[in-house]
């Protein structure tokens, strides 16, 4: 699992994370994720194109990272996820707790909404 | 007149497991070779790895007492209409057949940040049975093939 840090104009953090959200791979990008996303508490994009598959511990960081962003009034949009990997996000309710895009552009509207 | 027969594909595989994630990577990689020759849809693939994943974290982190070396074996088998799956472990007993997931939240805020493994399993089986035999845990789990 890996996770690309960039910044998009108006002060908006893009993550890319590509490969396996399993148990091995949150862990692996569990802290530089919340250090780039809730630490900075500004807006955050996060693009799932490159995820192939997701679980629950994928699942339970990205809660946690919307709870953290929450409590720093901060927005945080998901976009791009593959099919299979937004099914098993719309399983754990997801789209009811973190805003879901299926483009970059769709996202960027949710957070200048 | 000579003719050629197809070898037929290995249909099941055994493996002895033990806590750690990379037990995992290896377990994909030889359920991995063991399903390619049967042209699995990928809906199906990727539920089985589901299973594999979030049942064997569940038994790395919750059923043995910390410090204790984690040990569990997995059965797979490929069935004319489903693909089957068994955990066996001796860890402390848990029946994943009863326990029930918390409700999927409407916010935020009602949302749990663990707690959804067993759902996605319950999600991707066909059917689950538990057993607790001489000590061990014995889940199977059955996944339809489409």
């Amino acid at each position: 699992m890996d996770i690309e840090i960039g910044e998009l104009p108006g002060g908006i953090t893009h993550i890319g994370l590509v490969g396996r959200l399993d148990a091995a791979g949150a862990e692996r990008v569990g802290t530089p994720f919340t250090a780039a996303v809730v630490a900075k508490a500004r807006p955050a994009l996060v693009d799932l194109a490159g995820v192939s598959f997701i679980a629950s511990m994928g699942l339970r960081l990205i809660i946690a990272t919307a709870k953290g962003m929450r409590g720093k009034g901060a927005a945080f949009v998901l976009y791009g996820a593959q099919p299979l990997v937004a099914e098993t996000l719309e399983q754990a309710a997801m789209g009811q707790i973190v805003p879901i895009a299926a483009t970059r552009a769709e996202a960027l509207a949710l957070l200048a909404g | 007149m000579l003719t050629m027969e197809t070898p037929l594909a290995p249909t099941r595989l055994e493996l002895r497991l033990c806590g750690g994630a990379h037990a995992v990577s290896q377990a994909r990689e030889a359920v991995d070779a063991l399903l390619a020759p049967h042209a699995l849809p990928a809906r199906t693939l990727y539920r089985i790895e589901l299973v594999l994943e979030e049942l064997h974290t569940n038994i790395a982190r919750y059923a043995f007492a910390p410090g204790t070396e984690v040990q569990l074996g997995l059965v797979l088998e490929v069935r004319d209409d489903h693909v089957r799956i068994e955990f066996d472990d001796a860890g402390r007993a848990f029946d994943p057949t009863l326990a029930t997931p918390a409700p999927l939240p409407d916010t935020l805020e009602q949302a749990t940040v663990g707690g959804h493994g067993l759902r996605l399993v319950r999600n991707a089986a066909r059917s689950m049975s538990y057993t607790r035999r001489d000590g061990r845990n014995l889940l199977r789990v059955e996944i339809a093939r489409a």
